[in-house]
């Protein structure tokens, strides 16, 4: 059984139908935007706070959306799946928890959101009525579909799959689905292959190692300035000019305040501060490399030596 | 399984529709496959509502650089616009009929294929955003099932034939033009004369004169009902359009037979097509053609055409089959009882409550936020409809929706039933029910935050609604995200389109206020220029503008007409506290937009081809142009049309000179000197043409140079006057871009892929 679009929707513990406040989640939404937090090609924000039960604010992705949803008078993280392509159900199921928690991962530890999800229990919409019509059989065929995948994420316990929304057919076709013994989410994350939770950004103007390795490749201009210390340097380096963070200040006249310039260090944490100190002094170019010459050995060139 | 929407509906489709859908499905696959010129499919499937949106040239600032969205490689969908990238689909619906049925497949599409919201346009449209062009072809087959076609929704053709939400019901019409709305628009659709526009064509019909109805006179065609000696027919005007320069329409014929309406809309189709402009988009609407020839030879041209045309039986089978009755009531029509009222209902029965001309029949407006209904409201209201009205739904040009045929006695029932659904905001017609076109959300062109600041200032405004004067409640507010004015910010009281600012290095949004337009009278009149104002400080100017005039007013005097007696110059005292811009460093807020996180920037619209040495002399000299236009707008209005026009042609001078001088200090005062050097240097080499407007508003100032107006009215001193303000934005956005240029494009490009 394919289908084009699935939706899976985690309520808001405790009290789903307890008014939220959407407008940090303008800003918190553009941030993760910023930060690639959620996965798929995140496009944009779109604000519908203004209406009743509705999407309130979400991120608008290419292949996948992701809302604060109110529909149905209760709260909950929709996270809709829009070009599932091929996948069988199953699996765009597994796929689409998988973005679901990831999510919920990030709006949980986020200061700004103040909301928490019961992870032990969803709501899978099944937004194609042609492949999956809201009606009895539509659901049958349904559970059989994604029995086996949810039973297994669930454990041995398994979970109860009931029909929701059956009293309006015009409505897309949903399941309820819940654990029959509690679990928490990044056990659920961990059998879903997630990877463990990614660092935070080090700075708000963090660039990736796969960044600088296609600016670099592309022969793009600019500045790479490398914060550590000599020994440091001499144990493995990309190239950059060496400046000790220590004597930054002194050396500012040294460059071009206009020029694009990315700064790293061991993981990421001086390379921040130098940034900070360089957009203060009008360096407005200025980027961190995110996770430092450790990640760029990680993931682009093994061969340097690690330390 | 495995079946498809075209097996499934083959049987509940007209053929015809069917074959079209296949034909654009087919074209579809053919661009994929990079077998179709992109051009040729872009205004072919733009023909078809199928339109660009934000950010699908692959490029947006996401509040610290411009990032390149890492899309698949794959064949474009149209110039610089990105296959994957979402798009928005415009749904056609004439004269706004929409059936519970209708309601029902919109709600469902809404949700398959875009992100669950309706969003009813200022032309009783309706568009849903975020969707992906290959699940087009099926979203059409879905509403074709339920007779609703989006052919000629977007691209140079006949767009929805709108019409006053009223019709039929209303009670100082002269007769129900819904099936002369409804006819116009299968006579057009399609039609072999009308595919060959320079540009678009949007016709409306009003039931009466005076009430704002259809909007008749910013159209390209609209038809006022009249009886003369017993016979039905209409009034015609031609040549009306808001856009970048607006214009009013005019007369074409004081009264067209019911009989020879589509004949002589054909025969304005056919010298549009063949007389209008082709090449210069910016010049390309029925409106200038009109102005061009002159209304009377227009009026020559159309009648001797009109003689020349084969007949047509369809100009009056219609007639045989419309319905003369004025539709019908679900339920038997009943007065309103006296007793017991769920609460806020008389509030709403003020606002939102019209009383029909048929005897205890009433129309209740259903009041949309930002013209937004979800999906299950779309279904419940559906519901509604079903129980209180039967068919009798409309959409506005207010961004609402309207139940027609409601039993008075049924109100309070009504009223609890759409409070349960959250669709029972008071206020509709009023200064909370604030119409924005989608601006930055989602459209290619937007430059400010509409329905931010759409959002903020309802929301202000209905959380003191109950305490603001009469006077106040009864003013409308309407805002544009640019000069294009789909928000229709020409004809409120107080309107806003968006445009930006260089201050401080930065970029602020703003914007520019526009007031004492004419909503009556069918738009009779549009709102003049005051100044622009930055985007977080208009809902204090709102405050302020609006406490004056309530103060202010002589008795009963309106809006249009308080602005008028106190003066531009007085006016424009009342908001000049409000334009200044704090220094980034101690207020940043107002270099952020309403409803948005990022620093403002325009630099993702993308980067033209201006570059080149920046002198800060530009802000002080373009200062100059500006007191000149605003001079320009002053003798306008005190009637001195000679004054005017020649004040705007020298404000246009001095921005042009402005933006010269930044790289040829030398240039003189001397008009032939200034076209000369922007010419070369900015003109011909496209530096100071805008991505969408191309040399639109450059043009303004060549035309004017070269062929000065040999006498000058009321009108061409207005046009002036718009151009000139046009021109100096084009000669702000110009500098922009070169400075950004010239400080590096505005950030590194960093490719945002899929993470995690």
């Amino acid at each position: 059984m394919n289908l084009q679009r699935i939706a899976v929707k985690f309520f808001v513990t405790p009290d789903p139908r307890a008014p939220v406040d959407l407008e940090p989640f303008v800003p918190l939404f553009h941030r993760v935007i910023q930060q690639a937090g959620f996965e798929g090609l995140l496009v944009d924000v779109a604000d519908y706070a203004h209406v009743t039960e509705g999407p309130g604010v979400m991120l608008i992705g290419h292949d996948v959306d992701y809302a604060i949803d109110a529909t149905g008078g209760r709260v909950g993280l929709l996270v809709t799946r829009k070009r599932c392509g091929p996948l069988p159900l199953g699996e765009a199921l597994l796929d689409t928890l998988r973005k679901a928690l990831i999510a919920v991962r990030v709006l949980e530890a986020d200061a700004a959101s103040g909301l928490r999800f019961a992870t032990d229990a969803f709501e899978l919409q099944l937004l194609d009525r042609l492949a999956a019509p809201n009606d009895a059989d539509g659901f049958a065929a349904v559970r059989a579909a994604i029995a086996p995948a949810v039973e297994k994420l669930f454990g041995d316990a398994g979970c109860e799959l009931t029909r929701a929304h059956s009293e309006d057919a015009r409505k897309p076709l949903a399941v309820a689905v819940a654990a029959r013994e509690a679990i928490a989410a990044e056990a659920l994350l961990q059998r879903l292959g997630a990877a463990p939770p990614r660092a935070q950004a080090q700075s708000p103007w963090d660039i990736e190692v796969d960044e600088l390795k296609r600016l670099r490749d592309s022969g793009a201009d600019f500045v790479l300035i490398d914060v550590r210390e000599v020994r440091e340097y001499e144990t493995c380096n990309l190239g950059g000019d060496l400046v000790p963070l220590g004597s930054l200040a002194g050396r500012l006249g040294d460059f071009d305040r206009e020029a694009h310039t990315i700064v790293h260090c061991k993981t990421g944490g001086r390379s921040a501060k130098a940034v900070a100190a360089l957009r203060e002094a009008g360096f407005e170019k200025a980027w961190n490399l995110r996770g430092g010459i450790l990640a760029w050995i990680e993931r682009i060139d093994p061969s340097l030596t690690k330390y | 399984m495995g079946r498809t929407w075209k097996e499934v509906l083959a049987d509940r489709t007209d053929p015809a529709w069917a074959e079209e859908i296949d034909l654009f499905e087919g074209q579809l696959e053919l661009r994929r496959q990079s077998k179709l010129e992109e051009k040729v499919f872009a205004e072919t499937r733009l023909r078809r509502g199928v339109y660009g949106q934000r950010y699908d040239n692959g490029q947006r600032a996401d509040g610290i650089a411009v990032r390149t969205l890492a899309y698949e490689a794959k064949p474009t969908k149209g110039p610089d616009t990105v296959w994957d990238a979402p798009g928005m689909q415009r749904i056609k619906i004439p004269y706004g009929g929409v059936s519970p049925e209708q309601m029902e497949t919109l709600a469902a599409l809404s949700e398959e294929y875009s992100d669950g919201i309706l969003h009813v346009t200022t032309r009783q449209d309706f568009q849903l955003h975020y969707v992906h062009i290959g699940d087009t072809p099926d979203l059409m087959r879905r509403l074709a099932a339920v007779g609703i076609t989006t052919r000629e929704a977007c691209g140079n053709s006949v767009r929805n034939v709108t019409a006053c939400p009223l019709a039929g019901v209303c009670r100082t019409e002269a007769f129900d033009v819904s099936p002369y709305a409804s006819a116009l628009m299968r006579f057009l659709l399609g039609h072999p004369d009308v595919q060959d526009f320079g540009r678009k064509f949007k016709p409306a019909f009003s039931g009466c004169e005076h009430e704002a109805c259809g909007l008749v006179q910013l159209h390209d065609a609209g038809f006022v009902a009249r009886v003369e000696n017993g016979k039905r027919g209409f009034k015609v005007v031609v040549g009306g359009g808001l856009g970048a320069v607006p214009h009013q329409a005019k007369v074409l014929s004081e009264f067209t037979p019911e009989e020879e309406f589509l004949p002589q809309v054909q025969a304005v189709a056919r010298v549009f097509a063949r007389l209008g402009e082709k090449k210069n988009r910016g010049r390309a609407r029925i409106k200038f053609l009109v102005a061009k020839l002159g209304i009377d030879e227009f009026r020559r041209l159309v009648q001797e055409e009109r003689e020349r045309l084969p007949h047509d039986d369809r100009w009056t089978a219609f007639l045989k089959q419309a319905p003369r009755t004025r539709g019908e009531a679900a339920r038997p029509a009943a007065r309103l009882a006296s007793g017991a009222r769920p609460e806020g209902f008389d509030a709403w029965h003020t606002t939102n409550v019209y009383a029909q001309s048929q005897e205890g029949c009433a129309v209740a407006t259903v009041h949309l936020p930002l013209g937004d209904i979800t999906a299950d409201q779309a279904r419940a209201l559906a519901d509604i409809a079903c129980k209180y009205v039967g068919d009798n739904l409309r959409t506005t040009v207010e961004q609402n929706i309207v139940l027609r045929f409601v039993a008075e006695a049924d109100l309070p029932e009504l009223y609890a039933e759409l409070a349960a659904i959250g669709l029972a905001a008071p206020g509709a017609g009023t200064i909370v029910d604030v119409t924005a076109c989608p601006g930055t959300d989602t459209c290619k062109l937007g430059i400010a935050s509409s329905r931010g600041l759409a959002g903020e200032l309802r929301q202000r405004l209905a959380a003191k609604s109950a305490a603001l004067p009469q006077a106040i409640q009864d003013l409308k507010i309407k805002i544009s995200g640019c000069f294009n004015s789909c928000g229709q910010h020409h004809v409120a009281d107080i309107g806003f389109y968006g445009n930006s600012r260089k201050i401080d290095k930065r970029t602020v949004p703003h914007f520019q206020v526009i007031l004492g337009g004419q909503w009556t009278e069918n738009a009779g009149s549009y709102g003049l220029a005051m100044g622009s104002v930055p985007s977080k400080a208009i809902p204090q100017a709102v405050e302020a503008l609006t406490e004056a005039y309530a103060q202010g007013r002589e008795q009963d005097e309106r809006f249009q007409d308080w602005t008028a007696r106190m003066g531009k110059r007085n006016v424009r005292e009342i908001i000049q506290p409000f334009m200044k811009v704090p220094p980034y460093a101690e207020d940043p807020t107002f270099y952020v937009d309403w409803a948005d996180a990022r620093e403002f920037t325009v630099g993702d619209l993308g980067v033209g081809e201006c570059a080149g040495e920046v002198v800060s002399l530009f802000g002080i000299e373009v200062v100059k142009a500006e007191s000149q236009a605003f001079d320009a707008q002053v003798a306008l209005e005190e009637g001195d049309a000679a004054a005017a026009e020649d004040l705007a042609w020298r404000a246009m001078l001095s921005a042009a000179r402005a933006l010269v001088r930044t790289e040829y200090i030398d240039v003189t005062e001397a008009a032939d000197d200034i076209v000369k050097q922007f010419r070369t240097r900015f003109f011909d080499s496209e530096r100071f043409f805008d991505k969408y407007a191309r040399g639109k508003f450059g043009q303004y100032l060549l035309d004017r140079h070269a062929d000065p107006p040999a006498a000058v009215d009321r009108d061409v001193a207005a046009r002036r006057v718009e151009e000139a303000l046009l021109f100096i934005e084009a000669a702000h956005a110009c500098e922009a871009r070169i400075s950004a240029a010239a400080a590096g494009g505005g950030g590194i490009a960093v490719a945002a892929g899929p993470g995690a």
